[in-house]
């Protein structure tokens, strides 16, 4: 299945052939660098490591960014504390944990930084203003502490407890 | 005889209910067994409470016992109430997988007519799609590189909460990189000492940042001292009131890596401290002392050379001394021998709110600073020292000025403001048409900020006058309290101003109209700006609905 014109073929790890425009596949800086090393891609393209479902997940977001401005690192530091998300990305990012983790790691791999800030903006947001114990129960994490351990850092972070 | 016992095992049944009801689960639970065993006694029912009894009582197990008992009688009956209390009980341990399995057998057997049906099924629904949301631990999954990326979001207090979660979680935030910014800016409750140790060992004692605040007044000494001792340290902020402020500066002479000292306005710290600090810290970027004291000295000695200074901000209270002793805002004027001490300062911000009000005359000229890009004044006499061209942002509030002059520096040489495009003027009755002519069309300030506050000489036609003969783009325009603002003053004022975006309007008596012609604007061709942030603070004319309709329509307003 050639790609043919500005139409390319993704490969995802499952074998699932998935058309994308060019201008969509370039929001990944992986992509974009093979292509303008190939020059005309001519093949499919093979993306390991990422399932159909997901790849379609990141396809969807690459298209609807596709003509954002290129991120600026200027402002990096000012913005880091902020989590804000716009609303568009806030729905799309309402899929279940083991989905938004699988396309963060996409987004790595791919390195497509909008979409990596999304998706730890949206894993730190499910994160904040929770009590340890609500935080355990959102990602079904153990307790492992021994009462004594757990005495002792309740005890060093009394400052930082809400109650 | 029979229908007597029948009667029996009913009675005993609803005192058992109304035990339950009462919350006396006990003996509501000896009245349902009691019941049981009374001839003709209707099992289903009695079963059907009795597990709910248990379940209040948290004995799951034999709760189980008596629904697997009401669904055997199901088989018979198709009743469904036994296969809800299964399910109910099953999902109360956490074995929600057996629960879907229940409540999925329950929806096979039961005919379509059975009106509990419903409820199996909306519980089966319920059951598949939680399970289906898998939960797992992010840090888990996520390599560190992208747990870091997620970690950035978090500010020093968010982060040392996470440290309870789990051990995996605190290996994770093992890392000292996360811990080098010391903020207790958001404590809930006061730092005792352990807790500054914990997050000083966090990062190995190499922290680059420290604010001090909420922190145990007992243990503050101690805390300081150590801190002191974080041969890291470049940006230091001391909010608490220190216990001995002159002895602050001493344990701060070793930080010699110090960028940034901020220091609060409950700590009174004197002129020849300041000058130590600025001796002992060659480093120094950045000095904020927020409660600056004169000295009962007749002179302090502040470096010759400060190559790294980039910025003073120096506020008092306090009165303005005699003749021979060092005002609190001291700054040393430029001399002969060193004409320029500081060679890289851009931002110079003096206030002065003295209790028995005087002006507080400049130690300094700014001109001496060729790279000063901002000077805020307040409390200040206007009158001695110039303006230098390298300026972009010039705000001065209130203080006093020679009577009867409209622009009230020295205008020996011609004034050039090729930079400034922020001026603020607050409180000042001597800003009249000249001081902006002055400003806008002689120095050729290119405007973008304009803040005239409380300038009562002003009137909207003059500053329209001004505004017309240099054209300046501003994108921000406050006019608060300008004499005879209102809604027909106010449109030829902002019409043409295309780039304006942000208007201030504040105890002007314009009204609603206003609003809504603002608010129409933005979706037409008109000539009014489309503005974005409209204040409308202590304007008596504007009612509610006015201001509903314009937020309706995008505009941000501040009443």
């Amino acid at each position: 299945m050639a790609a043919s014109g500005n139409l390319l073929t993704f490969v995802s790890a499952d074998n699932v052939h998935i058309e994308v425009e060019r201008d969509v596949a370039e929001r990944s800086l992986l992509i974009k660098n093979m292509l303008e090393d190939l020059g005309e891609a001519t093949e499919d393209i093979p993306i390991p490591n990422v399932n159909e479902p997901v790849l379609r997940k990141v396809i969807e977001w690459c298209r609807h960014h596709k003509n954002d401005p290129p991120a600026s690192t200027e402002d990096e530091d000012s913005r880091r504390k902020t989590t804000d998300i716009d609303e568009w990305d806030q729905k799309f990012t309402q899929v279940d944990q083991e989905m938004l983790f699988e396309i963060i790691l996409a987004a790595n791999y791919l390195d497509i930084k909008g979409l990596l800030d999304v998706g730890c903006k949206t894993v730190a947001n499910m994160i904040k203003g929770k009590s340890p114990e609500e935080i355990r129960k959102t990602f079904n994490i153990q307790n492992d502490f021994t009462p004594e351990e757990e005495d002792q850092i309740r005890r060093e972070n009394e400052w930082a407890e809400d109650r | 005889m029979s229908r007597v016992i029948r009667g029996e095992g009913d009675s005993l049944q609803q005192r058992g209910q109304l035990l339950f009801r009462q919350g006396n689960f006990q003996d509501a639970l000896s009245a349902f067994t009691e019941a049981l065993h009374c001839k003709g006694a209707d099992v289903m029912s009695i079963l059907d409470n009795r597990v709910a009894t248990y379940i209040k009582l948290k004995q799951y197990d034999r709760a189980l016992q008596d629904s697997r008992q009401m669904i055997k009688r199901d088989e018979k009956d198709l009743d469904g109430r036994g296969v809800l209390r299964y399910g109910q009980t099953l999902l109360l341990t956490g074995d929600f997988k057996r629960a879907q399995k229940a409540y999925g057998w329950g929806l096979k057997k039961l005919p379509m007519e059975n009106p509990r049906r419903k409820t199996v099924l909306q519980m089966f629904c319920k059951v598949r799609d939680k399970a289906s949301v898998k939960r797992l631990d992010p840090f888990a999954v996520l390599p560190l590189e992208l747990a870091m990326m997620v970690l950035r979001h978090f500010n020093f207090r968010q982060l040392a909460i996470l440290l309870r979660v789990s051990k995996g979680w605190q290996r994770m935030l093992s890392q000292p990189d996360l811990w080098m910014q010391l903020d207790f800016t958001e404590a809930r409750r006061k730092v005792q000492w352990r807790s500054f140790r914990a997050f000083v060992q966090r990062s190995r004692a190499m922290l680059t940042h420290a604010v001090m605040t909420n922190i145990s007044n007992p243990f503050q000494d101690k805390i300081l001292e150590a801190l002191g001792r974080c041969p890291k340290l470049e940006h230091l902020e001391i909010r608490d009131p220190v216990n001995q402020p002159a002895g602050l500066y001493d344990l701060f002479r070793a930080s010699t890596q110090l960028k940034s000292l901020v220091i609060g306005k409950q700590t009174p710290v004197a002129q020849e401290h300041i000058a130590k600090f600025l001796t002992g810290l060659p480093q120094l970027e950045r000095i904020e002392i927020y409660n600056a004291q004169p000295s009962p000295e007749s002179r302090v000695n502040w470096p010759s050379h400060l190559p790294n200074l980039r910025s003073i901000v120096l506020f008092t209270e306090a009165s303005i001394p005699p003749p021979g002793r060092v005002a609190a805002l001291y700054i040393p004027p430029a001399t002969e021998g060193m004409p320029c001490s500081m060679p890289s300062l851009e931002e110079i911000r003096l206030d002065s709110y003295p209790r028995v009000w005087a002006p507080y005359y400049l130690s300094f000229d700014p001109v001496q600073f060729p790279r000063l890009r901002r000077l805020d004044l307040k409390g200040v006499y206007i009158g001695l020292f110039s303006l230098p061209s390298s300026l972009e942002h010039l705000s001065i509030h209130a203080g006093a000025a020679p009577t009867g002059n409209e622009f009230p520096f020295p205008e020996d040489q011609p004034l050039h403001l090729p930079n400034l495009h922020t001026l603020m003027f607050r409180d000042l009755l001597w800003v009249s048409y000249h001081t902006l002519h002055t400003i806008l069309v002689d120095a050729k300030a290119p405007l973008r900020t304009l803040m005239l506050d409380r300038c009562p000489a002003l009137t909207p036609d003059k500053l329209k006058l001004v505004l017309n003969e240099n054209s300046v783009n501003l994108t921000e325009l406050g006019v608060p309290q300008l004499p005879s603002l209102n809604d027909m003053t106010v449109q030829p004022l902002v019409e043409g101003m295309s780039t304006l975006t942000a208007l201030d309007v504040s105890g002007t008596d314009v009204t609603g109209r206003l609003l809504k012609m603002l608010a129409d604007a933005r979706s037409s061709d008109s000539d009014l700006p489309r503005i974005e942030h409209l204040y409308v603070r202590n304007c008596e004319n504007v009612p509610l609905e006015a201001i509903t309709y314009a937020r309706s329509h995008g505009l941000k307003v501040f009443r």
